[in-house]
């Protein structure tokens, strides 16, 4: 229904303003918002402006830090001192979103990779989304355990995932987990008390010969996309309200393959 | 706590609210489309903007007000989803279209409509109007960009203090 609209007795209409000029004035609050659509390269760059726009990037509480054009060790030497300096000089001011996606990147950076992470992790980031791509395969992200009272949605793909990461005893908030293309051959187990949703799809791949136990009795609604090998087990999940399961043509969960009597 | 006023869906009639823009003009519009303001929700919920009162905008002119209220009206029934689970592409492909077409304005406009979303709170426009000034600065030298967010061109002063800063930020322009 369209608005009714009907001018009453009193000052008049006023002119429009003439503030064209003043998207430079918005509030710290508005350009905030606006730097989180920005790549985090640009939204450094701002800094220039300005007297007003030094620190401003250190504040926004989103950051998009992705990289897919690195050609050669240069250019990843390049990204890595990038994301050093960014992350250490914007130090823990809160974030709210963080997008890592990255290409490129050799075992060697792993430690690094960690770090960062973990630095996003103590800025209290509530939503958190990690892409790395390293020359073609799945990055394995070993022996790091997520440790956060604010991470409510974590999104992963071109992973390699062993059961640490996958283990969310120390995220409490943690309700929405997506894992896309990625490779969870490692993970026995991916558990959180406190999941409601929790996606697998698009070209996982479990163990060929045990089972990943998923254990998520909060769990409201699941999607699992089952590529090759062994289909996961699923624990108990009472509140579960709806379920999109596929299994996969070339899906190859024969008793021969089972090395632990999980078959049946 | 005032209940809120009857008429509220019983007959199958919307419940409507009144706002008043800063310049006087009286806009009626549903309930459920001026609740996509945060600020205004709860008077609403108290079931304040009905009758003859209205409520008193003294922050947004009788133009913007109208801006947003379209913006409000074309987003509610999918809000009143809880975001939509249930909308189909063809729902979400016209609101994209509605989006686009809502924020290709002169950037008078613009000012006033962030500041107006800003302050009424409506959290989808709040995205939608930061995302264009993004998309307007995206990919621009820091000049081009003082030129698109209206600032005056520097002095020798700010000149030498933006050049500084480009030298201590060299790692942000490997």
């Amino acid at each position: 229904m369209p608005v009714k609209r009907r001018s009453v007795k009193g000052k008049g209409s006023l002119p429009p303003p003439a503030n064209g000029d003043r998207l430079g004035t918005l509030p710290d609050d508005v350009l905030h918002h606006v730097l989180s659509f920005l790549p985090a390269q640009e939204a450094v760059r701002t800094c220039v402006l300005a007297h007003r726009w030094v620190h401003l990037w250190k504040s926004a509480t989103s950051l998009q830090i992705v990289r897919h054009d690195v050609d050669g060790p240069r250019a990843v030497k390049a990204v890595r001192e990038f994301v050093d300096h960014l992350l250490l000089l914007r130090g823990s001011s809160p974030l709210d979103t963080c997008k890592l996606s990255l290409s490129d990147f050799e075992e060697d950076d792993m430690s690094r990779m960690k770090l960062w992470i973990r630095h996003i992790l103590m800025c209290k980031v509530r939503v958190l989304s990690l892409d790395i791509v390293s020359g073609g395969c799945n990055v394995e992200v070993d022996g790091l355990t997520l440790v956060s009272n604010h991470l409510k949605k974590l999104q992963l793909s071109n992973i390699q995932c062993d059961h640490k990461l996958l283990d969310f005893s120390f995220c409490p908030a943690l309700e929405v987990l997506e894992i896309d293309d990625s490779d969870l051959s490692c993970a026995d187990n991916i558990s959180s008390e406190s999941l409601r949703c929790l996606s697998i799809g698009r070209n996982c791949y479990f163990d060929e010969y045990s089972r990943t136990r998923i254990y998520a009795p909060n769990l409201y609604s699941l999607r699992l996309e089952i590529g090759n090998h062994r289909t996961p087990v699923l624990a108990r999940m009472p509140s579960l309200m709806e379920a999109f399961i596929t299994l996969c043509d070339s899906n190859r969960d024969y008793c021969e393959s089972t090395y632990s009597g999980d078959c049946g | 706590m005032a209940a809120p006023e009857s008429g509220d869906g019983n007959n199958g009639a919307a419940r409507m609210v009144t706002l008043i823009s800063s310049d006087n003009t009286r806009f009626e519009v549903e309930a459920a489309a001026a609740s996509l303001s945060q600020t205004l929700q709860l008077t609403i919920l108290d079931g304040g903007g009905g009758g003859g009162d209205g409520i008193p905008l003294p922050n947004v002119d009788s133009a913007t007000l109208s801006k947003v209220l379209e913006y409000c009206i074309k987003h509610a029934p999918a809000a009143a989803n809880g975001g939509a689970p249930n909308a189909t592409a063809v729902d979400r492909a016209e609101l994209e279209r509605f989006d686009n077409e809502f924020v290709n304005i002169d950037q008078s406009v613009l000012y006033s409509l962030i500041m107006a979303a800003h302050n009424l709170e409506i959290e989808g426009l709040q995205s939608l109007v930061a995302k264009k000034v993004a998309d307007m600065i995206k990919g621009k030298s820091p000049m081009e960009i003082r030129r698109t967010l209206g600032f005056p061109d520097p002095t020798p002063e700010e000149q030498a203090e933006m050049n500084a800063h480009m030298l201590e930020y060299g790692w942000a322009y490997e």
